[in-house]
Formats: C-alpha cells, sequence, structure tokens
C-alpha cells in the first residue's frame, strides 16, 4: 500500500506518517496540493490513500481533491480529507468535490484506524 | 460583519481546548488541566489564526519558550533539547490551526481561515480587538492562554510562518 | 497508599457484585487509569486511597468507582459485521413476519449511545420507506444514559468510524459537539436495566444487540442473561454478540446461524409450550 500525507506542518505530516508507517503503508509526502500533484506526476506513482490537510499554501487541500479527480490515473485513489475545518457545510463541499472521507483535527490515533477501515484500507479490528 | 457570538462560545472554546491537549498533548502523564487564570506566567511566543468572513476576529495561543519547546517536542516525537526553531513554529502554528479552525465551526460563518503567524508576544499587536473570550490551559506545569478575539483587521491572512 | 492486592481485590468483588464484571489479577492498570480521574475528582491522592475509602465510603462514591470501570469506548458500527448482518440477513426475515407494527431493537448496554444510533442509521437507509422502528437503548450507568439521551457527540467520538455521509446527513453542529437530528432521536429511548436482575417490564424486541457485555460475565451470569433476554425476544426473535462472545456452551435454545465470518443467534420460532405437571389420580 502506498499512501500520501499532504499538509503544511512538519508535525502533522509526520504523526500521520508514523501513523501510515505503523500500518505497513509506504508513505510519501508533500507540504501542499500543488507539491502533491507534481511529485505524483514526476515520479509516476500513483498512491491507495491520501491524507489531504485542507488550509494550505499554493494550492489548498479542496482544489486538490478537485484537480485529483480530474486525472484518470489517479482515480483508484482514496482522498481523505484530515483538516481543522469542521463546518457542516465543509464537509459537504469536500464530499461532493470528491473526498471519500473526513477526519476532524484533533484525531486519536483510532479514529484514523478506523476510518480506514471503513474504506477497506486496514482490516477490520486492528490496534 | 455582524459579530454576534453565541451565547455559549466560551463553553466551546473550553470543550475545543480540552478535545486538543488531549488528542494531540497526552502522553501518559501530561494530563491538561484548565487554570483558574494566568496569573504570573510569562508568555514568550503567539501563534494566531485570522478569521475572515462572517465572523471577523483572530485566535490566539500564547505560552512560554519552555512550553513552546515542550510542544514541538510531543507534536515532532523528540527530546526537547533536539527541536529546532523552526519545529516550535511549526507545531505552536499547527497548534493554533487545530484550535482556530474548531472555533471557526461554532461561529457565524462562512468565514475563512488565514494560515497561522507565530512570532514574539512583544511583536505581536491585534489593534482594534477585543478579547470574546479566554481559557487558560495547563500542561505539564505552564500555562497556554487560548484567547478569541474579535474585531481588527486579519493583518496576517497570507502571510506565512516566519522562520 | 499503594494499590495492595487486597485493594485490588475488594474493587474487582465490588465491581462483580455490582456489575457483574470478572476483574482478575493483572488488570491493575486498567483500574489505575480509570480511576485516576475518580480519585482526583473526589480528593484522593492515589488510587490506593481511593480504594480504601471505598470499604467505608457512601453508596455514591461506590458507583463512581463501578461506572468509572465499566465505561467501555465504543466505535460507530463497531466491528462492522454485525451491521450488514442486520441488513443482509435479518431484516428480511423480520420483515416478512412482521408486515405492519414498529420493529423493535434493543441495544443493551449501549454506554454512550454509539450502538443505538449506528443501529438507527442502518435502518433509516434499509427499512422500506415510511416503516416504523423503536430503539431503547440501556445501560447501567445513569452517566452513559444522560449522554445516550441527549444524541450528543464530541469531534473525537465523531471520528471514530462515522462515515462523513452519515455524519452530515444525520447529525448537525450543536457548539463544538454534533448532534442526531430529532427525526432520528425521537424513535429511541433509553432506560436503566441491569441485566444481573430480574428485567423491567417491557414490550418484546424482534432484534436484541448484547455486545461485548458477556465476556465480562461468570458462566452462571450468562446462561441467566441469556435466558432472561430469550424471554424478551419474539418468537424468532435475533440476538447479536460481541466477536468474541457465543451462546454455545451456555445456552442450548438459541440457533447459531453463520453470517459471512461471523455468526448471529436465532430464538425458537414457536415458543415452547410448558409441560403441564401430570397428577396421579
Amino acid at each position: 500500500m502506498l499512501g500520501i500525507v499532504i499538509d503544511d506542518s512538519r508535525a502533522m505530516r509526520k504523526i500521520l506518517r508514523g501513523l501510515l508507517a505503523d500500518l505497513g503503508f509506504e508513505v510519501l509526502e508533500a507540504g501542499n496540493g500543488q507539491e502533491a500533484l507534481e511529485l505524483l506526476q514526476s515520479t509516476g506513482r500513483v498512491p491507495d490513500l491520501a491524507l489531504v490537510d485542507w488550509n494550505m499554501p499554493v494550492m489548498t487541500g479542496l482544489e486538490f481533491v478537485v484537480e485529483a479527480r480530474k486525472i484518470a490515473e489517479l482515480r483508484q485513489m482514496t482522498l481523505m480529507m484530515v483538516t481543522t475545518e469542521s463546518e457542516h457545510g465543509q464537509i459537504v463541499r469536500a464530499l461532493a468535490a470528491g473526498a471519500h472521507e473526513y477526519v476532524i483535527k484533533p484525531f486519536t490515533r483510532d479514529g484514523i484506524i478506523d476510518k480506514l477501515a471503513l474504506l477497506g484500507l486496514v482490516p477490520v479490528g486492528v490496534l | 460583519m455582524t459579530n454576534d457570538v453565541a451565547m455559549n462560545v466560551d463553553v466551546d472554546l473550553d470543550i475545543i481546548a480540552e478535545q486538543v491537549w488531549s488528542a494531540f498533548l497526552n502522553s501518559g502523564e501530561d494530563e491538561a488541566i484548565f487554570a483558574a487564570d494566568d496569573k504570573g506566567s510569562h508568555a514568550d511566543l503567539a501563534a494566531s489564526v485570522a478569521m475572515v468572513g462572517a465572523y471577523e476576529g483572530h485566535l490566539v495561543v500564547s505560552c512560554s519558550h519552555k512550553a513552546s519547546r515542550d510542544v514541538a517536542s510531543v507534536l515532532f516525537a523528540m527530546e526537547a533539547d533536539e527541536v529546532s526553531q523552526d519545529d516550535i513554529g511549526d507545531a505552536l502554528g499547527e497548534l493554533a490551526n487545530v484550535l482556530g479552525g474548531n472555533v471557526k465551526s461554532v461561529l457565524p460563518s462562512p468565514s475563512q481561515l488565514s494560515l497561522p503567524r507565530v512570532s514574539a508576544t512583544e511583536h505581536e499587536r491585534w489593534p482594534g480587538t477585543v478579547e470574546v473570550c479566554r481559557t487558560v490551559v495547563s500542561w505539564r506545569g505552564e500555562p497556554f492562554v487560548v484567547s478569541l478575539l474579535s474585531g481588527g483587521h486579519a493583518v496576517h491572512k497570507t502571510q506565512e510562518v516566519p522562520a | 497508599m499503594e494499590m495492595t492486592p487486597a485493594l485490588f481485590a475488594f474493587v474487582a468483588d465490588l465491581v462483580y457484585r455490582e456489575a457483574g464484571m470478572v476483574l482478575r489479577p493483572g488488570k491493575e492498570y486498567l483500574v489505575e487509569s480509570r480511576l485516576k480521574p475518580v480519585a482526583k475528582e473526589t480528593g484522593h491522592a492515589t488510587v490506593g486511597s481511593l480504594a480504601n475509602a471505598l470499604r467505608t465510603g457512601s453508596t455514591s462514591l461506590r458507583t463512581m468507582v463501578v461506572e468509572a470501570l465499566t465505561i467501555n469506548e465504543t466505535s460507530w458500527f463497531r466491528d462492522r459485521e454485525p451491521f450488514s448482518a442486520l441488513t443482509d440477513t435479518i431484516l428480511p426475515d423480520v420483515l416478512a413476519r412482521n408486515t405492519t407494527g414498529p420493529l423493535r431493537i434493543w441495544s443493551a448496554a449501549c454506554s454512550s449511545g454509539q450502538e443505538p444510533y449506528s443501529i438507527a442509521i442502518t435502518l433509516e437507509k434499509a427499512l422500506p420507506p415510511g416503516r416504523k422502528y423503536q430503539i431503547m437503548g440501556s445501560d447501567l450507568s445513569e452517566e452513559m444514559l444522560r449522554r445516550s439521551r441527549a444524541g450528543r457527540f464530541n469531534q473525537l467520538e465523531i471520528n471514530r468510524g462515522l462515515p462523513a455521509t452519515d455524519l452530515v446527513t444525520y447529525f448537525q453542529r450543536a457548539g463544538a459537539e454534533w448532534e442526531v437530528i430529532p427525526r432520528i432521536r425521537q424513535n429511541l429511548s433509553f432506560q436503566r436495566v441491569n441485566l444481573c436482575t430480574t428485567l423491567p417490564p417491557m414490550q418484546k424486541f424482534d432484534v436484541v444487540f448484547l455486545r461485548n457485555v458477556l465476556i465480562y460475565f461468570e458462566p452462571e451470569t450468562k446462561r441467566a442473561v441469556l435466558d432472561r433476554i430469550r424471554q424478551v425476544l419474539n418468537p424468532g426473535g435475533w440476538l447479536l454478540l460481541g466477536a468474541a462472545e457465543s451462546t454455545v456452551g451456555i445456552d442450548s435454545v438459541f440457533e447459531r446461524v453463520p453470517v459471512g465470518r461471523t455468526a448471529i443467534y436465532r430464538a425458537p420460532a414457536q415458543e415452547r409450550l410448558k409441560v403441564k405437571e401430570v397428577t396421579q389420580c
């Protein structure tokens, strides 16, 4: 499994990278949406999962989701927002744009794992 | 551009701060507690995010150098003496971002959240603002003042965390 | 004060008597971590001194301790399989037999409410339009019942496996928390039930969720609880247990029905007629 963590905070990227690595993922990182698109384009790699922050410089997570959904090669990539944006309307917007799941910061390790189980990316009952 | 803040925003601020500390900064014995006040505390650093739109204001979290180093040490899972100034700015900025986003969700919407800004408190001014409410979190014996400001110009809407 | 083996035994005995839950030696860490907040709240410097105070302490102190030790963190749609069994196997069967009345489901030991509300969301999606349902949630803890009734959950609880599409469809913001929408909440009721004693009078149910409860009980208590549950199930009604639980070897009346990687249990379709005693002339 390949995952990409897109967040402008290095601390947050480190936390999420560690969590995914524990679950057996190989992990890529990007500091904003634009950087992520360029990384995926230049390496030709297609992650199974993208964890996407919303508020980032250059290209926001919402913009990234919209762009990623336009790219045929990335059709199989599961998009999960991991963000502090937490109004009802914001979640609806992200889902409408093509995000598959949504985790609100702050999160616990269990919360992320539960959502990945929901998406079929880790078995149910992993601790 | 009214700033009619929900009556319970002070309670919500407590709930939000409690969740942020328990999820991100609770490694075993570090349980955060709410302090009655911040008397005698000295804040060296302030991290803030601005809200622009239906609500105009700032969410500011301030603390001492030592406390900010501890936050970075927990979030980066590194020894306190290993973290750089850059790590501290990143960690404290993310703390303000997470607090700010959650606080924004209980305020009039729609509003946009700025990227976080972190700097020495002596350089930070929020002219024309009024403090709506605050909560003081005591963590590892260090106070963190989390305050919601209303009004003022969102001067640092697009600025990034300074090095 | 140290948490001595004698104090641990006292706490374990208390929890067994009040809640039927077995705390074996080796679970000291659980007692320590769960009771630390209670100790702080009640002015005891250590968990050991709190445990010592229990010997002479008030009923309310004992209740606080029992509640703190029996609370379980719950995810939404926990283990998932019971909920697909509900949709795929149980509902078609129950709807075929109970064609008009409201569907009745009991979520026993519902903790802070994630299970009964998960059941409600499942039914909202699976039931034919207009078909009514009633869900009863029960728990030993008044605090859990209060939280369940409120139907409010904080951000961390919401993150625990609730699909985002369900969040935006069946919840609304309530300050810093999320609240189940009233249209769903009106189908749920909550009451305190102690499974270890005679059940209060209640209407029969089509389905009972009794998940991750039996594991805490000794065999005799398990048997008694299953017996009581069967008496409040409609003929042919269904029982769902936790992943690590089974009626096998405890109760021979429930029929085990394998579904996917798990199993669900069915009460006999016809209640057995009681055999009258024959008196000799």
